[in-house]
C-alpha cells in the first residue's frame, strides 16, 4: 500500500511542472539570498583585528563614537523622515479617501511620480535649490538672509519623506475607504460634531493602517543609500547604510568585517520593523471586514474644483524636486552655479560622457525585468495555491530583499560572488541579478494577491475540461492576472531602472548604469550633467508610467506591503 | 442488505467501480476504504454532512486528490495516476467556476478546443449544448451578466458537451435560492435521464438527493453508511446514522424484554413490538415524528403534553414531553390537532418502531 502511494506520488510530483520550477526557483534564492545574507552574518563575527570569531566587531561598533554617531544619524534623519511623510500623505489620503473632484486619477499618477522617482534624485533637486550655490541659497544670501543648510538630518529627512510619503498615502487611503461609514454615522447620531467624529472613531480604526505605513516610510528611509550619500556628504554626516558602504569600498583600510558589521545592525532594525509592524497589525486587527465599500462622497462643484486646485497645488510641490531637475537640466552651468539661460550643453555633455551607462541601463533593466515578471508571477502563483514546506521556503527567502537594503544586498554579493564557484563580479550578469532580487519580493507579493482572488475551481475545471495544467495556466490564469502583472511590471521598470544602492557597490566601469553616473555627477561633478541624466531618468520613468496609464490604469497597482 | 437489494434495481452493467479507496489528510481520515459500483447511466448522490467526505470521494474520482491507496475504474479501465484532464469526466462545480474572461459561448467550448475540435464542428456543438440548458440567447454575454442560475447552466453545458463519460456534480444548487433549486434538479434529472450519462452527485441537502437519484450513498466519518434507492434509505435505514439524517428521528433508550417482545422505557408505559423481533436487552429505539400517532382509547400509549406546535400545512409538528420528561416530535394532520397544552396519548404505528443497537448504532431490527 505504501508503495503504491509513493509511486503515484513520485509519478505526479515529475508530471507536475511546478516541482521543478520551485525546485530551481528555491536553488536560486538559496544562492542568492540566504547564502549573501549569511556571509555577511559570519564575517560580523569574525574580529576585524584579531580573525577570531567572536563580537569582537560588535563591540568595537559601539565603542566609536563615529559608529555610534552613524546610528543615531539613521534613526534621526529615518524618524524625522517619517513624520514628515506623515504630515504630507495623511491629508492626502483623507481626501481622497472621502471626497471626489474633478482631476483625481491624474493628481494620484503625479502622486505615485514621487515615489517612482529615483530618491536620490530628489535629494540632488534640494541641492540645487538649497545647497551651498543653491538658487534660493543664493538669492537669500543677497538679500542678507542666512538659511539653515540642507546637508545634513534636515535635508536627508525632507528629501526621504518627499519620495516615500506616496506610501502613507497608499496604505492609509486603503485603510479609510474600508472604514465602515456606519460607525461615524452612529457616533454622530449620538451626538459627536464631524471633526469630533473623525478624531475619536475614525482615526483609531486607521491607527493600524498608520503605523504600518510609518514603518514602511521608517524602512525605506533607513535603508537609502543615494539620498544620504549626496546630502550628507558622505562620512560628513554618515548613516549605516554609507557607513557600510564606504567601510567596503574605500581604497585604502578597507574594512570587510567592520562592513558587514554595520550591514547586519541595519537588517536588524530593519527586520525589527517589520516584525514590530506585523505584530501591531495582529494585535491591533480593527474588525469592520463586514464595512460596505461606499464610494467617495460628491462635493458641490465650486467646493470640487476649490479642492482640485488644493490638492493640486500641495503635490506640485511634492513633486517640485522633479520639476526642478527638469527645468535646471536645460539651464546653462557657470562653474557650479546654474545661470538662468536656456541651453542644451547639459545634455551634450552628458552625452559625450554617458558612455555606456544608458545602453547598461536599458538592457540590465530590460533583461532584469523581463525576469521579475515571469519569476514572480509564477512564484506569486506558486506560494498561493501550493501548501507545503517548499511554498513556505519560498516564500520566506523570496521577501527577505524587501526587507534588506540594497547597500547590504550588494556587499554580500560583492563578498560571495568574487571568486570560485560562482566568480560574478564585475559581470553583468551580477547586476541584473541583483534587480531581479531586489523587485522580486514586490512582484510576487502582486501577483501572490491577484491568484488569491481568482477562484481556485477555475483551474480545476479548466484540467477537468481536458486542457493540459500548463494550456490552462496560460489561458486562464495568466489572463485573469493581466491587470496585477502589468501593474507589477510597469512599477518593476521603474525601480529597477532606478536601482543605485546595490548596483553602485557592484558596477566596474565597464557595467556603470545611468543612475550611477547621475549619482557620480552629482556628488561634486559637473552640476549640469548631473541634471541632465537625473533629467533622462525622470523622463524614462515618466513615459514608462504614462505607457502603462495609457494601457491599464494604476488602480490595480501600488506597492503591495508585507506588514 | 440494502447494497444488494438497490444494486439489483439496475441491471446495466458496471460503469464507474471504486474499490477500496482510502484518503488521509494529516490524521483526518478523509475516505475509510470506500467501495462504490455505478452503472451505466445511473444517477448516484454522495450524501452526508460536511466532512464526510462526499467532495473528497467525488475529487478523487475527478482527479484532483490522490488518493493514498485503492483503485478508480471506467469500463474496467485503471484511471490510477491519470491526471484530471486526461479523464474525460465532466464536473459541474459549487461555484459555476465559469472563466469569468470568456463568454458563455467559449466558455462551453473550452473543452472542445482541448480536445482540438474543428471550429465549425465546435460551434455546432455548443449550439446544440446551449440550446439544450436554454442560454442560446446569452451566448455572446460575459458571465459578470448572468444570474447565479444561468452561469450553473454554463456550468452545466460545458460539462456536458465534451460528452463525459461520467459527469460529476459538487454541490451544484447550494449557492441558488430555494425555488430555484427545485426548479434546476428537476431539470438536470431529465436531462441526465435523456442523454443517459453515468453521473455522481454529492449535496449536503436529503431532499435534493431523493428527489433526483437512481441510488443515494449516505456518507460519514469517510465510510458509506447505506447505498440504496432513496425509499430505502429512507423506510429501510441501515443504521442508527442514517435513519437520523435522513428524515429525522426521536430517539429512545430502551429496554427490550418479554415473550412477546415488550419495549420497556424507563418511566413509561411499555409498548408492543412486532412478535418477529429477536432482540433483547437494551437498545436505541428509533420511532420518526410521522410513525407517531394518537393511540386507541383501549391501546397502550405513551402519556404526554404538547409543548409546542409548527404548523406544516397539511401536517402539524407538535413537541411534547412525556412526565417522565422524555420530549418527541409528533406530526399528526392539522385538522383537529391538538393545542398546546394539552394532554395526549401516542403510539406508534405498527412495525414502525427500529431498533439499533446503543454502542455502534447498527440496525437490530
Amino acid at each position: 500500500m505504501m508503495g503504491l502511494a509513493g509511486t503515484l506520488n513520485l509519478r505526479r510530483a515529475l508530471a507536475d511542472p511546478w516541482i521543478l520550477l520551485a525546485g530551481a526557483a528555491l536553488l536560486f534564492l538559496l544562492v542568492f539570498v540566504a547564502l549573501p545574507l549569511a556571509e555577511l552574518v559570519r564575517q560580523a563575527f569574525i574580529g576585524q583585528k584579531s580573525g577570531a570569531f567572536g563580537i569582537e566587531n560588535f563591540v568595537s561598533f559601539f565603542g566609536s563614537g563615529f559608529f555610534r554617531r552613524a546610528l543615531k544619524n539613521s534613526l534621526v534623519s529615518a524618524t524625522l523622515a517619517t513624520m514628515i511623510a506623515l504630515v504630507i500623505g495623511l491629508p492626502l489620503a483623507f481626501v481622497f479617501a472621502r471626497f471626489d473632484f474633478p482631476g483625481k486619477p491624474w493628481i494620484e499618477v503625479a502622486i505615485l511620480l514621487s515615489m517612482l522617482s529615483p530618491p536620490f534624485v530628489g535629494a540632488y533637486a534640494w541641492i540645487i535649490l538649497f545647497g551651498r550655490s543653491g538658487f534660493v541659497t543664493l538669492a537669500a544670501r543677497d538679500a542678507g538672509i542666512g538659511l539653515p543648510t540642507i546637508y545634513g538630518p534636515t535635508g536627508i529627512a525632507l528629501a526621504s519623506a518627499f519620495s516615500l510619503f506616496p506610501l502613507v498615502f497608499l496604505v492609509v487611503r486603503g485603510a479609510f475607504l474600508r472604514v465602515d461609514r456606519g460607525l461615524e454615522e452612529a457616533a454622530a447620531s449620538l451626538g459627536r460634531p464631524p471633526a469630533r467624529v473623525v478624531w475619536n472613531v475614525t482615526l483609531p480604526l486607521v491607527m493600524p493602517a498608520i503605523v504600518t505605513a510609518a514603518l514602511l516610510v521608517f524602512l525605506g528611509a533607513i535603508s537609502d543609500f543615494g539620498t544620504p550619500a549626496i546630502l550628507g556628504e558622505g562620512d560628513r554626516y554618515p548613516v549605516l547604510a554609507t557607513l557600510a558602504y564606504s567601510l567596503y569600498i574605500s581604497e585604502i583600510g578597507s574594512e570587510p568585517g567592520m562592513a558587514a558589521t554595520t550591514c547586519v545592525i541595519l537588517v536588524l532594525i530593519a527586520f525589527a520593523l517589520v516584525l514590530g509592524a506585523r505584530f501591531l497589525s495582529m494585535r491591533r486587527k480593527v474588525a469592520n471586514d463586514s464595512a460596505p465599500n461606499r464610494s467617495p462622497d460628491p462635493l458641490p462643484r465650486g467646493r470640487a474644483r476649490a479642492m482640485t486646485v488644493a490638492v493640486s497645488a500641495f503635490v506640485t510641490v511634492t513633486n517640485l524636486p522633479l520639476f526642478v531637475v527638469l527645468i535646471s537640466s536645460v539651464l546653462q552651468v557657470r562653474g557650479v552655479v546654474f545661470q538662468p539661460v536656456l541651453t542644451f550643453d547639459n545634455y551634450a555633455r552628458a552625452w559625450a560622457t554617458i558612455g555606456s551607462a544608458l545602453t547598461n541601463s536599458l538592457m540590465f533593466a530590460g533583461l532584469a525585468l523581463v525576469a521579475t515578471v515571469i519569476l514572480g508571477t509564477a512564484l506569486g502563483y506558486y506560494v498561493t495555491r501550493r501548501a507545503g514546506p517548499l511554498a513556505r521556503a519560498i516564500d520566506l527567502l523570496v521577501m527577505i530583499p524587501y526587507v534588506v537594503p540594497g547597500t547590504v544586498i550588494g556587499i554580500g554579493y560583492a563578498q560571495v560572488f568574487n571568486g570560485p564557484p560562482l566568480f560574478l563580479t564585475g559581470t553583468a550578469a551580477i547586476i541584473g541579478i541583483v534587480y531581479l532580487v531586489r523587485r522580486l519580493p514586490y512582484m510576487t507579493r502582486a501577483a501572490a494577491s491577484a491568484v488569491f482572488q481568482i477562484d481556485a475551481t477555475l483551474e480545476d475545471a479548466s484540467q477537468n475540461l481536458g486542457m493540459p495544467p500548463a494550456r490552462g495556466f496560460a489561458g486562464i490564469m495568466v489572463p485573469l492576472m493581466r491587470p496585477a502583472i502589468l501593474a507589477g511590471a510597469a512599477i518593476a521598470w521603474v525601480e529597477i531602472l532606478n536601482e543605485l544602492s546595490a548596483s553602485v557597490v557592484l558596477y566596474t566601469g565597464a557595467t556603470r548604469t545611468l543612475p550611477i553616473a547621475a549619482y557620480q555627477q552629482s556628488l561634486g561633478g559637473d552640476v549640469g550633467i548631473a541634471a541632465a541624466y537625473a533629467a533622462m531618468l525622470v523622463g524614462i520613468t515618466v513615459a514608462a508610467l504614462i505607457l502603462f496609464a495609457l494601457a491599464g490604469g494604476l488602480r490595480n497597482g501600488g506597492p503591495p506591503t508585507t506588514a | 442488505m440494502q447494497t444488494q437489494k438497490g444494486a439489483a434495481a439496475h441491471a446495466a452493467p458496471t460503469h464507474l467501480a471504486v474499490q477500496g479507496l482510502s484518503k488521509t489528510f494529516g490524521d483526518h481520515r478523509a475516505l475509510a476504504s470506500i467501495d462504490l459500483t455505478v452503472a451505466r447511466g445511473e444517477l448516484v448522490t454522495l450524501l452526508g454532512p460536511s466532512g464526510c467526505g462526499k467532495t473528497t470521494l467525488l475529487r478523487c474520482i475527478a482527479g484532483f486528490i490522490a488518493q493514498d491507496a485503492g483503485h478508480i475504474r471506467i469500463d474496467g479501465r485503471s484511471l490510477d495516476g491519470s491526471p484530471p484532464h486526461k479523464r474525460n469526466f465532466g464536473m459541474v462545480f459549487q461555484g459555476y467556476a465559469v472563466f469569468p474572461h470568456l463568454t458563455v459561448a467559449e466558455n462551453v467550448a473550452y473543452g472542445l478546443r482541448a480536445r482540438g475540435v474543428a471550429a465549425g464542428q465546435r460551434a455546432e456543438r455548443v449550439a446544440r449544448a446551449l440550446d439544450r440548458v436554454q442560454l442560446s440567447h446569452l451566448a455572446q454575454r460575459f458571465p459578470d451578466a448572468l444570474s447565479g442560475g444561468q452561469k450553473q447552466r454554463v456550468g452545466i453545458a460545458r460539462a456536458l458537451v465534451i460528452e463525459p463519460d461520467l459527469l460529476l456534480m459538487d454541490e451544484p444548487l447550494s449557492n441558488l435560492d430555494a425555488k430555484l433549486r427545485v426548479e434546476m434538479r428537476q431539470e438536470i434529472r431529465l436531462m441526465q435521464r435523456e442523454l443517459g450519462i453515468t453521473t455522481l452527485y454529492v449535496t449536503h441537502d436529503q431532499d435534493e438527493a431523493m428527489s433526483i437519484s437512481d441510488r443515494v450513498a449516505v456518507m460519514q466519518g469517510g465510510v458509506i453508511q447505506q447505498i440504496a434507492p432513496p425509499e430505502v434509505v429512507f423506510d429501510d435505514p441501515a443504521n442508527a446514522f442514517v435513519a437520523d439524517f435522513i428524515g429525522g428521528c426521536n430517539w429512545i433508550e430502551a429496554e427490550v424484554a418479554g415473550d412477546p417482545a415488550v419495549l420497556h422505557i424507563a418511566g413509561e408505559a411499555a409498548l408492543p413490538l412486532p412478535p418477529a423481533a429477536g432482540v433483547r436487552g437494551p437498545v436505541r429505539a428509533g420511532i420518526r415524528a410521522e410513525d407517531l400517532g394518537l393511540a386507541a382509547p383501549d391501546a397502550p400509549g405513551l402519556a404526554a403534553r404538547v409543548l409546542v406546535r409548527s404548523f406544516l400545512g397539511p401536517r402539524t409538528r407538535l413537541r411534547v414531553e412525556t412526565p417522565g420528561g422524555l420530549r418527541l416530535d409528533v406530526d399528526l394532520p392539522s385538522a383537529d390537532c391538538p393545542r398546546e397544552g394539552d394532554a395526549l396519548r401516542l403510539a406508534p404505528l405498527p412495525g414502525r418502531i427500529r431498533l439499533y443497537a446503543r454502542d455502534d448504532g447498527r440496525r437490530l431490527a
